[in-house]
C-alpha cells in the first residue's frame, strides 16, 4: 500500500487505483491516514502513566487484554488547546506488528484518494517533518494532509519503540 | 511430489529432536554389560523413525547417517555383535551430528561435512567388525541360549530361505549412495544374487530383483528396502520351500512336490535368463494357486500403476507366512547336499565363509513381541497427547485472563450494590467466581511441564564433563515429576547447565583428593526439584570440596572489591557470582573464566528467581534456584502512589512499616536512611524516582516496604498498601517499550492497567543515585 502512494506520487501507472483514507482533525488541520493501518476508533479513557515517559505519551491503557501506548499527537505537535473531552477519540492503530493509540481532536470521515489527487507536499516548515507527509490533497475546499503514519510512528522522535528510542 | 512438504518440516524437526533426545537418555541408562532388549528396540525405532521421516522429507544426509546408526543398532539388538562402551559413544557423537544436521536444516550453525563422514566411518567399522565367536568355527551349532526365549529360535536361524525381492528404488537411492549401500547390507546377511537391475537412464527396467539366500528372518532387511524403494514400491516373497530339506519340515505341507521338482525348479531358475521363465518355477510350488495370483501380478511390475492392487493380493498371502510357518530346520550341511538341484546356487551354498551364519541371532518371535509390547504404550499416549501451538495455548490463557479481570468486575459492581442486590445474581458470581478460578488454574496447567525435560539432558552433561576432566561423578535426580511453565523449562536449562559445570569443575574433587579427604572416590551431584509455596525450588547440590571463604576473600581483595572479613558467608559466597569472579587458579576450557555465574544470576533474576550459596569446606555446596511456578502470573501487592496503583511483586516484600519521626535520617548528600529494628536501610522514594505527585511530603504519613533485592534490602517509600492480588502479568514491550523501574504491566480488576515495578532494578537505581550524591 505505501509502495502504492509512492508510486502513485511519483505519477506511475496506478495513479488511477483509488485507496481509502481516514481523515481527522488535529487543532485545525486535517490529516489523512491509511486505513488500512487503523484498527479501531474508541473514545478516550484516562490511561495508566508511565514514569519519566515523554508528555506526549500519556500512558498505557488495557485494550482487551493488550497493554496499548497512547500517544497524544497533539502535545507532540503543539497544536491546538490539550483537553479531553467526552468527544476526544482514540485512533487505534495497527503499525508493525505493534498496536498503538493515538488521540486526535476528532475524526472526520473517509475517503477514497487515487495516487493522482495527492499532491507532492511543498517543502514547508510545519508543525512537523515533511519526510512524514506523502503529499497533499484537495477535496473541495479542504485540505488533506497526507500522514505516511507508519513512518511516523515508527520514528526515533515518537520514543515508541526501543530501537528506535534509543 | 504435489504436496507441499515445506508446510511438515517444523513437525519433522520438532519430532526428530524428541526422537534424538529419547536416544540419547536411553543410551545413557543402557547397561552396556547387559542391555536390555527393550531399550534396545527403543532406541532403534528412535533411529529408524528419524531416518523414516528424514527420508520423507529428502533430508538424505539425515537419512544416510541415521541409515548407517541404525544397522549397527540393528546388529547389536539381534545380538550379533555385542554391546560395546565405545558404541555407545559413537551413538552419542551420531546423535549429536543428527543434532548439528537438523539445526542447519533449520538454518542455524552448520555441519562439519569431516565430521559427519568421520562418525559414519566409526559407526560402519563397529558395525562390519565380527563377532569374536564368529571368528574361527563358522560350522559350530549356536552357543547354548542361556534363557528360555533364546531357545526358542534355535529350530529357526539355521535354516536358510531364498528371498525373492523385488523394488523400485527412489531416484534419491539410485543417485545417491543408498542402493549400493543396501546391496552391501544385503550382502552380509547371506548370498545375493541380482537377477535384474534397472540402468540408469532405461526407463523401462526401473525396478530391480534381487534374490537373497539368507539364515536371517524378513524382518531383518524389510526396512532397509522399505527405505530405498519408492513409496510401497517393493516386494519381498519368501520361497519356503528352497529351504526345505525333505525332512521334518515337508510336514507343514502335506501336498508338497518332492525333491525331483525342487531340483527342476532349481534347473529352471538356473537357466533364468528372463523374468518370466524365473516366474516358472514357482508354478510346483505347493501353495501354487495362490502364489500364482500373486505372481501374475509381478509381471508388468515396471509399471508402478498396477502396485496397488498387487498390494492387496501380494500382502493377503504372505502376512502370514512368517507366523503360520515358521522356517523349518534345516543344518546347513543339507544346503550342500541339494546342491546338484541348485544348480545356479551351487557355489554360493557353502555357508563357511558368511560370518553371521553362525552369531547369534536375535529370536524372531521375540522382538516380534517385545515390539508389540512396547509399541503398545506408546500408541496409548500418542492418543491421549496432541501437539498444539503454544501461541494457541497462550492466546487462550489471554481470554482465560481477560474472563479473570470480568468476573473480578462483576464481583466489584454486585459489591457495590449491597443489598439492593437480588441473592440469585449473588449467588452467581459466586459460583462464576469458582468456575473461573479452577478454569484459570486447569488453563494455566497446559502450560506447565515436568522439570524431567531439563533434567534428562544432565546425565549427559555429567557424563561428558566427568570424563574429560578425569572425575568420577555420579549424577542423583530427585523430583523429576516437579512441574513448572514451559517458557520457564527453557530459560532455566542454560542456567542450571552452568550450575552443574560448575559443581563438577569447582566442587567435585579428584578421585585421589577426594580418596585422601577419606571420601568415596566417586563424587555425587544431586539435582533435586520441589514446590515451596508458590516456588519451585531446584537444588544442585554437590559432595564436593565446598567454596573456600579465604580464597574467595582474597580474590575479591586483588579485584578490589569492597570486602572485609567480617562479611557472613552468604555475603562472601555470593561474592562468586560477581562478573568475572573466577576462584580457579587455572583456566580451563570448562570454566575458571569467570564468566558464568553472573549470567547464571541475571538469568535466573530476569525470570523473577532467586540463586542462594550453602558451602561447608570439605563436606560440599548447595546452590538454591527459587522460581516462580509460571512466568504468566505473579503474586503481587498493590501500592498506591499519588492517584497510581503499582504492583510490588510479593516474593521481594519482606515487611511494611509507618516510620516515626526519629527513624529517618538524611545523610549529607541528600540520601535518606531508616532505621528498621537498628539496622539502616536506604530509602528509595518511588515518588520522586518516577516524577509523581504523592499524597504525602512527611514520611511519617506514608508506608516505607521493606523489600530485598538480592540480598540487599532497601525501604521503598509509597502513600498505602492497597491489597494482594494475583496479577496476570503483561508485557509493556510487545506494543511499547522496556521503561526503566518496570518489569511488566498486569491490568486491574476495574479494567486499569498497572505497573508491575522491578525491585532489582529499582534498588539498583537508589544505589546508583546514592553513589552518584555520595
Amino acid at each position: 500500500m505505501e509502495a502504492m502512494i509512492s508510486a502513485g506520487a511519483a505519477a506511475g501507472d496506478e495513479a488511477l487505483v483509488a485507496s481509502e483514507f481516514l481523515t481527522f482533525t488535529l487543532g485545525s488541520e486535517e490529516y489523512a491516514i491509511d486505513i488500512l493501518k487503523v484498527q479501531e476508533i474508541r473514545g478516550y479513557e484516562t490511561p495508566t502513566l508511565i514514569a519519566n515517559a515523554p508528555s506526549f505519551i500519556k500512558g498505557v491503557i488495557n485494550l482487551r487484554g493488550i497493554i496499548v501506548p497512547i500517544v497524544d499527537l497533539r502535545i507532540k505537535f503543539r497544536l491546538g488547546k490539550v483537553e479531553y473531552t467526552p468527544f476526544t477519540v482514540v485512533i487505534i492503530l495497527n503499525i508493525a506488528g505493534r498496536v498503538i493509540g493515538v488521540v486526535v481532536d476528532s475524526v472526520s470521515d473517509v475517503l477514497s484518494l487515487t495516487p493522482a489527487q495527492i499532491r507532492q507536499a511543498p517543502d514547508f516548515s510545519g508543525s512537523f517533518d515533511t519526510k512524514y507527509i506523502v503529499g497533499l490533497a484537495s477535496i473541495e475546499a479542504r485540505m488533506l494532509i497526507v500522514t505516511d503514519i507508519e513512518r511516523l510512528m515508527t520514528s526515533a522522535d515518537m520514543e515508541l519503540i526501543e530501537a528506535a528510542a534509543e | 511430489m504435489s504436496i507441499d512438504m515445506s508446510q511438515f518440516y517444523q513437525v519433522f524437526f520438532e519430532e526428530s529432536e524428541e526422537h534424538l533426545a529419547a536416544m540419547e537418555s536411553l543410551l545413557l541408562d543402557l547397561d552396556i554389560d547387559n542391555p536390555d532388549l527393550e531399550q534396545l528396540n527403543a532406541i532403534f525405532r528412535a533411529a529408524h523413525s528419524i531416518k523414516g521421516s528424514a527420508g520423507t522429507f529428502g533430508f538424505t544426509d539425515l537419512a544416510e547417517t541415521t541409515h548407517i546408526l541404525e544397522n549397527l543398532l540393528d546388529r547389536i539388538r539381534k545380538a550379533e555383535l555385542p554391546l560395546r562402551a565405545e558404541m555407545v559413544d559413537a551413538f552419542l557423537e551420531a546423535g549429536d551430528v543428527l543434532r548439528s544436521m537438523l539445526e542447519a536444516h533449520q538454518g542455524r550453525g552448520t555441519v562439519d561435512p569431516e565430521l559427519v563422514t568421520q562418525i559414519c566411518g566409526r559407526l560402519r567399522q563397529l558395525s562390519d567388525a565380527p563377532a569374536p565367536a564368529a571368528a574361527s568355527s563358522p560350522e559350530v551349532a549356536p552357543v547354548a541360549p542361556a534363557d528360555d526365549e533364546v531357545a526358542v529360535r534355535i529350530p529357526e536361524e539355521t535354516g536358510r530361505r531364498l528371498f525373492d525381492i523385488q523394488f523400485v528404488p527412489t531416484e534419491i537411492a539410485v543417485q545417491g549412495v543408498g542402493l549400493d549401500n543396501l546391496l552391501d547390507e544385503l550382502r552380509s546377511l547371506g548370498e545375493l544374487v541380482i537377477v535384474s537391475r534397472s540402468e540408469a537412464g532405461d526407463e523401462s527396467a526401473a525396478y530391480w530383483e534381487l534374490r537373497l539366500l539368507t539364515d536371517k528372518p524378513q524382518e531383518a532387511f524389510v526396512d532397509q528396502i522399505d527405505f530405498i524403494a519408492e513409496n510401497g514400491a517393493w516386494r519381498i516373497t519368501e520361497d519356503t520351500a528352497v529351504a526345505a530339506d525333505g525332512s521334518t519340515a515337508f510336514g507343514f505341507f502335506p501336498d508338497s512336490p518332492g525333491l525331483p521338482d525342487e531340483a527342476r525348479g532349481y534347473g529352471l531358475y538356473a537357466n533364468a535368463a528372463k523374468e518370466e521363465e524365473a516366474y516358472g518355477f514357482f508354478e510346483p510350488l505347493p501353495t501354487t494357486t495362490v502364489e500364482d495370483e500373486a505372481y501374475g501380478f509381478f509381471e508388468p511390475l515396471p509399471t508402478v500403476a498396477t502396485e496397488k492392487k498387487d498390494d492387496d493380493a501380494g500382502y493377503g498371502f504372505f502376512e502370514p507366512l512368517p507366523v503360520a510357518a515358521p522356517a523349518p530346520a534345516e543344518p546347513p550341511v543339507a544346503m550342500a547336499e541339494e546342491g546338484d538341484g541348485f544348480g545356479f546356487f551351487a557355489p554360493l551354498t557353502p555357508p563357511a565363509p558368511v560370518a553371521p551364519l553362525v552369531e547369534v541371532v536375535a529370536p524372531k518371535p521375540v522382538p516380534a513381541r517385545a515390539e508389540r509390547q512396547a509399541k503398545a504404550p506408546v500408541s496409548a499416549s500418542a492418543d491421549s497427547s496432541i501437539r498444539v501451538s503454544i501461541e494457541k495455548v497462550d492466546q487462550l490463557i489471554n481470554l482465560v485472563g481477560e474472563l479473570v479481570i470480568t468476573q473480578a468486575m462483576l464481583l466489584q459492581t454486585s459489591a457495590q450494590m449491597q443489598d439492593a442486590a437480588p441473592e440469585r445474581l449473588l449467588n452467581g458470581l459466586t459460583q462464576l467466581e469458582r468456575n473461573t478460578r479452577d478454569l484459570q488454574e486447569s488453563v494455566m496447567s497446559i502450560r506447565m511441564m515436568p522439570i524431567s525435560f531439563v533434567f534428562s539432558r544432565f546425565p549427559r552433561v555429567v557424563r561428558d564433563l566427568s570424563a574429560k576432566l578425569g572425575k568420577q561423578v555420579e549424577l542423583k535426580t530427585l523430583g523429576e515429576t516437579t512441574e513448572l511453565d514451559k517458557s520457564l523449562i527453557e530459560r532455566i536449562t542454560d542456567p542450571l547447565t552452568h550450575l552443574i559445570r560448575n559443581s563438577l569443575d569447582h566442587g567435585i574433587e579428584s578421585p585421589e583428593k577426594r580418596i585422601a579427604a577419606g571420601k568415596s572416590p566417586t563424587g555425587t551431584i544431586t539435582l533435586k526439584a520441589y514446590h515451596q509455596g508458590g516456588n519451585i525450588v531446584i537444588e544442585v547440590g554437590d559432595d564436593g570440596a565446598g567454596l573456600p571463604r579465604d580464597k574467595i576473600l582474597q580474590k575479591a581483595r586483588e579485584r578490589g572489591l569492597p570486602v572485609s572479613d567480617q562479611m557472613s558467608d552468604q555475603e562472601v559466597f555470593n561474592l562468586i557470582f560477581e562478573a568475572g569472579f573466577s576462584t580457579a587458579d587455572q583456566v580451563t576450557d570448562v570454566s575458571g573464566r569467570g564468566v558464568g555465574m553472573d549470567v547464571v544470576r541475571r538469568n535466573i533474576q530476569s525470570m523473577g528467581g532467586r540463586v542462594e550459596i550453602d558451602s561447608m569446606l570439605g563436606i560440599g555446596t548447595r546452590m538454591t534456584v527459587r522460581l516462580p511456578l509460571t512466568l504468566a502470573i505473579l503474586d503481587g501487592m498493590s501500592v498506591a502512589v499519588g492517584d497510581q496503583i503499582y504492583i510490588l511483586p510479593l516474593s521481594y516484600v519482606l515487611e511494611s512499616l509507618q516510620p516515626s519521626p526519629g527513624d529517618i535520617k538524611t545523610l549529607s548528600n541528600q540520601a535518606r536512611v531508616v532505621q528498621v529494628r537498628g539496622e539502616y536501610l536506604p530509602v528509595v522514594v518511588l515518588h520522586e524516582m518516577f516524577n509523581l505527585k504523592s499524597a504525602w511530603t512527611d514520611f511519617t504519613q506514608g508506608i516505607m516496604v521493606v523489600l530485598d533485592a538480592d540480598g540487599a534490602r532497601v525501604a521503598l517509600f509509597v502513600d498505602a498498601l492497597l491489597g494482594q492480588h494475583q496479577v496476570v502479568i503483561k508485557s509493556l514491550e510487545a506494543n511499547y517499550r522496556k521503561v526503566p523501574g518496570v518489569s511488566g504491566a498486569t491490568i486491574m480488576g476495574d479494567g486499569h492497567v498497572a505497573l508491575i515495578l522491578d525491585v532489582s532494578a529499582i534498588a539498583a537505581m537508589a544505589r546508583t543515585s546514592m553513589q552518584k550524591a555520595g
